[in-house]
């Protein structure tokens, strides 16, 4: 009876520790299908070194978003602890390699082990980011990972790289190439946009109706006909004229300046090729 | 009421006004008068005519002094045709006394150049349908003496406004802007010429308006022999009922004329002007108009006006939906693709 007793317990026991193994299996995968989430969510946003709080990071990611949808480039913003004596430039590129498929982007590094930030573009993203504007983000982000306030610094990239997409593309952008020296003229790519489709679909529908609208109203007379021609008709003979000055007024105000300098540092994007073999335009600033 | 009809003094036979060689032909011999002799004609007629006609009022009824036969006419007919002998009648009556035009235009085109006109008129037309163009379709094509009030006036006008002159320069990163005021007096006399509304109620106004201007220099002192071999109406639009709009009219080509004085700003605002009427001059003129009734192949009725001097047309033309239609998608296309192309390039 006691065997049977102490039978009946281990099978119990068997049946609880299998069950709560189970369990903790079944517990470790939904927290791996929630890391994967977490992980698919923040796609733009790899905070290895985790500098980040959750609510940072989700506010990091809101401005990506925000910065990829108005740009149509992919965005990544990373943080690295140690990158085993990879160069920090190196390191941004090959990452951008293995981590988009696009075409066009720009990535964001804080580096700890160097030290430094890291802003290289790629693609399209090269003729809007001049090397000028590249310094101009990396100024602005320098204070934050100064600070240690790397949400700030990383917040700073997102912003300048969407700011740098709206003003377009400076006016005689050229790329120079640093290994063979060559310099590329920015040619404008030659496209009618959406904006400019429905606008000119609007005027051709305003142009049709007027034109039809102009016949119709002149044979059915709801306009034309006689005007008495006064010029013809009258004439008049001046007995007086007078122009009396009364006074004057001078008002006058500053003009803005241009704040984009027209330097060469302002259309040119200076670019060098990857190990990955595609091209970069990259800048560094220690912290 | 006298019923004249004016007679070959070689046969007897009708005499008309012919617009091409300003003269009057007989239809019957082929003789033709200057307008010398037909006056001279005239004066004899006058003396001859023992008939002293005091009646002001209105009949509708006449004999024609051709053939006998009763001419219906309405209240302002006043040159018509037989309907029975279609020889020219002038019904004088209504052309005396007040009712006399101080000026008449002679028509300088005649009916087969009429015809001529308006068919070359409605050819150029492109949005018409093609059925259109057809001579035979012209119903009825009738020379009128149209009556017309033309205002003349001058006027004492004085303007008031003030100009602005803006001048922008920069000056390093300043950019000033100078606006200088002055007040601006013009003082003048303002003639204003040939100003005419028409004065007959039961034509169709936006025709009779149409059809303007006529060369005023070809007018002559009225002479009845005009009207013959032409429809002719007294007006029953009187003086009073245009004086007022007209006045208005002529004031307002006078502000215009005082401002066209005014250049060299780059901009002017009127503060007052006001006229003080010098004189004015009301005449009553008869201007040579071609009505023409035409009938579309569908039946439905076209009714258009030609200027008898310069043979201007004016009228509503029919429309061809689908002429049109195309012409508006070709325009939009032509549109589009400019539009396109700009952004395209730049």
């Amino acid at each position: 009876m006691k065997q049977k007793a102490r039978r009946l317990l281990v099978w119990c026991f068997c049946v609880l520790l299998a069950v709560g193994g189970g369990l903790s299996v079944d517990a470790s995968a939904e927290a791996d299908r929630a890391d994967r989430s977490a992980q698919k969510k923040n796609e733009q946003v790899f905070d290895q070194a985790g500098l980040l709080s959750e609510s940072e990071a989700n506010r990091l990611f809101q401005s990506v978003e925000r910065a990829e949808r108005s740009t149509g480039w992919d965005l990544m913003l990373v943080s690295v602890k140690e990158t085993n004596g990879i160069d920090s430039e190196a390191y941004a590129e090959e990452w951008a390699d293995t981590h988009t498929t696009k075409e066009d982007g720009v990535i964001g590094l804080i580096d700890l082990e160097n030290r430094e930030l890291i802003l290289s573009a790629f693609g399209e993203a090269i003729y809007y980011l001049t090397d000028e504007r590249r310094e101009e983000i990396l100024d602005r982000a320098y204070y934050g990972a100064h600070t240690a306030d790397y949400a700030q610094a990383f917040e700073a990239m997102a912003e300048g790289i969407e700011e740098a997409y709206l003003r377009g593309i400076p006016d005689d952008q050229y790329t120079y190439d640093e290994e063979t020296g060559e310099i590329v003229k920015y040619q404008k790519k030659r496209q009618i946009t959406r904006f400019e489709l429905i606008l000119a679909l609007a005027a051709a529908l305003l142009a049709g109706t007027a034109a039809s609208s102009a016949v119709i109203g002149r044979y059915r007379l709801k306009w034309g006909g006689y005007q008495y021609s006064w010029r013809e008709n009258g004439s008049v003979v001046l007995e007086h004229k007078e122009d009396t000055f009364l006074n004057q007024i001078i008002t006058h105000r500053r003009i803005p300046r241009n704040t984009s300098k027209s330097s060469g540092g302002g259309k040119r994007s200076t670019v060098h090729t990857g190990a990955g073999g595609r091209k970069f335009s990259s800048s560094r600033r220690k912290f | 009421m006298a019923v004249i009809s004016y007679k070959c003094p070689n046969c007897g036979g009708e005499l008309v006004f012919n617009p091409a060689g300003g003269n009057y032909r007989c239809e019957y011999c082929s003789s033709s008068f200057s307008q010398e002799e037909f006056e001279a004609m005239e004066q004899s007629r006058r003396s001859d005519d023992t008939e002293k006609n005091s009646d002001a009022t209105e009949a509708v009824v006449y004999h024609c002094p051709g053939c006998g036969a009763e001419i219906v006419t309405d209240g302002t007919t006043a040159a018509s045709f037989c309907y029975y002998c279609h020889n020219p009648v002038v019904l004088s009556g209504r052309l005396t006394g007040e009712y006399r035009p101080d000026f008449v235009i002679p028509f300088a085109i005649n009916r087969s150049q009429a015809e001529e006109r308006f068919l070359a008129y409605v050819r150029k037309k492109k949005f018409i349908p093609r059925a259109f163009f057809c001579r035979s379709q012209i119903e009825k094509l009738s020379g009128v003496y149209f009556p017309y009030w033309v205002y003349e006036c001058s006027l004492d006008g004085r303007m008031e406004a003030q100009g602005t002159n803006i001048r922008v320069w920069r000056s390093k990163d300043v950019e000033y802007t100078e606006t200088k005021y002055y007040q601006i007096c013009r003082d003048g006399r303002i003639e204003i010429e040939n100003l005419s509304k028409n004065a007959l109620q039961k034509v169709n106004q936006q025709l009779a308006q149409g059809v303007l201007p006529f060369p005023m220099e070809k007018k002559e002192p009225f002479q009845m022999g005009y009207l013959s071999g032409f429809f002719a109406e007294k007006r029953d639009i009187e003086l009073e009922s245009l004086q007022r709009q007209l006045r208005q009219e002529a004031k307002g080509y006078g502000r215009q004329l005082l401002q066209d004085t005014i250049s060299g700003y780059s901009g002017v605002t009127v503060s007052s002007c006001d006229f003080k009427p010098v004189s004015e001059n009301w005449t009553y003129v008869l201007l040579p108009v071609w009505t023409l009734t035409y009938r579309s192949k569908k039946g439905k009725f076209y009714y258009y006006s030609m200027n008898g001097q310069t043979g201007a047309v004016y009228g509503e033309l029919p429309v061809d939906y689908k002429r049109v239609g195309l012409f508006g998608i070709g325009v939009a296309l032509l549109v589009l693709l400019l539009f396109l192309t700009g952004g395209y390039l730049l």
